[in-house]
């Protein structure tokens, strides 16, 4: 039983770190703050579910797209802006 | 004093969670005084329930009388631990998920809301393997902090002037807009079947924490706009910074990730209870302790795979709250029909009492966005839980029958 509970909580604890551990090319929020406001920037909300509906901090002028629907709203925007995508 | 907090801690361990809270704000924007009317009704509504709910044959296993089945209250069971099972497992990762992004919007924004997330899960479960004593003293901890938390709001906003005019009812909203305030009182039936022991605080609690909820309502409206209230996914936080600046958006963030402890808590327990009770397994303790290691796995898988971050989370919480009342419903009318001849008063209140919440619950379930998509999750959920029920039930055919052990594994 004592082993069964500690695998548990590892896996639970290891899949907790791993939710988080993406290698994923990040903006720093100092930086995406100097940019905030110029015309070349879009700021993409895609945080979906509860991400977005538990989180009091909203960026913005950010626009809400959805994570999983790329292809549709892809073409909005133009290529020669700087998109910032904000997940998390 | 001590009992008490513990009465509180069962009793209180979903009136206290961010969902009701949610609930409760959204209601408020709708109107602070049709939202308290309605809240106070549900909760009479509810009230009345108790005097019939517990007659069926869930309870009659409990106080050690004949069980009588019939293949109403079979289904009535598999609908129960259907619901439990999915509001288990779903709410607790919107719950968790909640007090994850609370603990880094609130108090320290360099730690991962995930990484806290997952903390809170192991903290209820490892809950679950400590001593009654510990298990208690912090149970009693989260719901003072809790409750502290929000009734010093709500004390601090009375006496500060509140900038909003009572409003009774919000033009933009209709009726359909205060019925979720039924969703306050889900699991209130198996919290008093836990709380048995503490039965005279159980009520004591119960209104107790009614009328906080109607306190905060009241506060919470008149200090944001009713729109704003109605339309929040986070009204409780945005009613704190209000009312109290950011002194109050941390002691929110405490009402929160307690609230967050508490309700995970409970509805592991509460789920593992009924789901050991059902399938009348009772070899002891630890096949609970398992079914609850499973559950809360489940839920850590849930958050590993970004079903937080899904939008169709809440349609998934939803149809699972919305089962357990319906389940609640069918409890009471069952309860209503086993006294009937002996106490036709106290029966005609509890149908009275089962035809309005099983008439609100279904109203909301039709009126939800998706209601095809969520009909297909109930369906699936009711098909996976009937699997798993068989499956235990063939497993452990035959094996503890011993009244002891019985008595034992329904005191967890």
């Amino acid at each position: 039983m004592r082993f069964f509970v500690t695998v548990l909580f590892l896996i639970l604890f290891g899949s907790g770190v791993s939710a988080f551990a993406a290698d994923i090319e990040t903006v720093d929020k100092d930086e995406l703050k100097s940019m905030l406001g110029t015309a070349d920037l879009v700021v993409l909300d895609v945080r979906a579910g509860r991400d977005w509906s538990s989180s009091e901090f909203k960026i913005k002028g950010a626009v809400r797209e959805e994570p999983g629907d790329v292809e549709a709203w892809a073409g909005n925007y133009e290529k020669g802006k700087t998109i910032v995508l904000y997940c998390a | 004093m001590h009992s008490l907090l513990i009465a509180l801690s069962i009793t209180g361990f979903w009136f206290l969670s961010p969902e009701a809270l949610v609930l409760i704000g959204n209601g408020g924007g709708a109107g602070s005084g049709a939202g308290m009317v309605v809240l106070l009704f549900f909760a009479a509504v509810i009230f009345i329930g108790f005097s019939c709910q517990g007659a069926d044959a869930d309870s009659k296993y409990l106080d050690g009388k004949p069980i009588r089945q019939s293949k109403i209250i079979l289904l009535n069971q598999l609908l129960g631990a259907t619901a439990m099972i999915g509001t288990t497992v779903f709410a607790s990762t919107g719950l968790l998920v909640s007090a994850g992004f609370t603990f880094n919007e609130v108090f320290y924004y360099r730690f991962p809301n995930f990484a806290f997330a997952f903390i809170v899960l192991i903290c209820a479960l490892a809950l679950h393997f400590f001593s009654k004593m510990t298990r208690n003293s912090i149970l009693a901890c989260a719901v003072f902090c809790s409750l502290s938390g929000l009734t010093g709001l709500i004390a601090y906003g009375l006496v500060s002037s509140a900038p909003i005019p009572f409003q009774q009812v919000n033009e933009n909203s209709s009726i359909l807009g205060l019925l979720p305030l039924l969703l306050v009182f889900t699991g209130i039936d198996q919290a008093r079947i836990i709380a048995r022991r503490e039965a005279g605080y159980f009520i004591v609690a119960f209104l107790f924490l009614v009328v906080v909820l109607a306190g905060w309502m009241i506060i919470s409206a008149g200090f944001v706009e009713a729109d704003r209230l109605l339309h929040s996914t986070i009204p409780y936080m945005t009613a704190a910074g209000k009312i109290a600046g950011n002194t109050g958006r941390l002691v929110m963030g405490m009402v929160i990730i307690s609230g967050s402890l508490l309700a995970v808590y409970g509805l592991l327990s509460i789920c593992s209870s009924f789901f050991i009770r059902t399938t009348k397994y009772t070899q002891g303790g630890n096949v609970h302790r398992i079914v609850i290691v499973l559950l809360a796995a489940a839920v850590g898988i849930m958050m590993a795979t970004g079903v937080a971050g899904s939008s169709s989370l809440e349609l998934y919480i939803r149809s699972s709250l919305l089962l357990w009342l319906i389940h609640m419903a069918f409890s009471v009318l069952s309860g209503a029909f086993s006294v009937r001849v002996e106490k036709p008063l106290q029966a005609a209140a509890g149908i009275l009492s089962s035809i309005v919440i099983f008439s609100c619950s279904l109203t909301l379930f039709f009126f939800q966005k998706e209601v095809p998509a969520a009909a297909l999750f109930v369906a699936s959920m009711i098909a996976v839980t009937a699997v798993l029920m068989g499956i235990v039930k063939f497993i452990t055919t035959g094996h503890g029958s011993d009244e002891s052990t019985r008595r034992k594994i329904t005191e967890v």
